[in-house]
């Protein structure tokens, strides 16, 4: 009876494209390239991406970052100050650790100000009244995360920065944004869970 | 790009320390334009009580024209932008839903930061990674 009831109770992730009206419950995990789509001006998905970040900070939804997205954003926007530098494409060129460290001078000579935007955003936000957080923050659900990395990583065929951000969002969240189509296995390979997976596409 | 940045801009050059000029602006006209005009105003006055004249207004304008100043469109208290820039930035948005649903600070907050990076349209956001070491 037991065994019935739970399986009854079990649900799992929802996955669903992004569109104007769907909801979007608190608390929010935000990937990295919601933040940063919402910060680069001239890339098609700037406007959806503010259309999400605007609406959650309009009604004060709590928003859950890691710094595994911090990590990704700013290495993402180094790569952007790299290719400006050298009017490189961004969807081609190779952006390792390497040519960082040999650009790095000129990065911060000339786009330091975007290398800090994330900071400043996230910072100016908050004192402005948003409910940012940073997650994990608490040592036994740390562990519950731990946990779900390597079946995310095993199940639902993801890296292992994807399958950190999937359990941090399904340990802390009500819903996932991101607009990466890695996660599209959440569509046909739902896991347990009562995480909703928000994508938005160009 | 917000317009609490102040510039001193050398409007005559100094002839064996003669003659020096200045004027003291904001980087952006029309913004505290009374308050810079009243800065400008002290800058001078006191250059000019320690033995340096100042030329008039119109004679500066006559010798280097009229400075270039773009028209500003304000999108929150404080924060001005160029036509461009505003198109950029804020031409696809509701800004007004915005600021009917945040405070004013965080809507303050908010269109400072949105769109403060100009970089290429091509950067995929989908698919980030952060092999750093590698």
């Amino acid at each position: 009876m037991l065994v019935t009831l739970s399986l009854l109770l079990r649900c799992n992730m929802q996955y669903v494209d992004w569109a104007q009206g769907v909801d979007i419950d608190s608390p929010v995990y935000m990937d990295a390239n919601i933040l940063v789509g919402s910060l680069i001006s001239n890339h098609p998905l700037y406007g959806k991406c503010i259309d999400m970040t605007g609406k959650l900070l309009a009604d004060k939804v709590e928003i859950m970052l890691s710094m595994l997205s911090v990590n990704e954003s700013i290495w993402a926007i180094a790569k952007l100050a790299y290719c400006e530098i050298y009017k490189h494409p961004a969807r081609k060129v190779t952006w390792n650790k390497k040519i960082y460290e040999n650009q790095r001078t000129k990065i911060f000579q000339s786009y330091e100000s975007w290398i800090d935007s994330v900071r400043k955003a996230v910072e100016d936000w908050t004192n402005a009244g948003a409910k940012i957080e940073v997650v994990p923050n608490t040592r036994d659900v740390f562990e519950d995360v731990l946990g779900l990395i390597p079946v995310y990583m095993k199940e639902m065929k993801l890296t292992t920065g994807d399958a950190i951000h999937l359990a941090l969002a399904q340990k802390y969240a009500r819903s996932f944004l991101t607009a990466d189509s890695d996660f599209e296995e959440v569509r046909r390979n739902s896991p347990a869970g009562d995480l909703v997976v928000i994508k938005l596409t160009a | 790009m917000s317009i609490d940045v102040m510039t001193i801009r050398r409007v005559s050059k100094a002839s064996e320390a003669e003659e020096v000029a200045v004027e003291f602006r904001s980087e952006f006209a029309d913004v505290g334009k009374i308050v810079w005009n009243k800065i400008n105003e002290l800058l001078r006055s006191s250059l000019k009580s320690s033995g340096f004249p100042q030329p008039s207004a119109d004679s500066i304008r006559q010798r280097y024209g009229e400075m270039e100043r773009p028209s500003l469109i304000v999108v929150a208290a404080g924060i001005a932008v160029t036509a461009g820039e505003y198109k950029e930035r804020y031409g696809s948005i509701d800004l007004e839903y915005y600021r009917e649903h945040m405070s004013p600070e965080l809507f303050k907050a908010f269109v400072r930061n949105i769109g403060s990076i100009k970089g290429r349209a091509d950067l995929n956001v989908g698919d980030f990674v952060t092999a750093t070491e590698m």
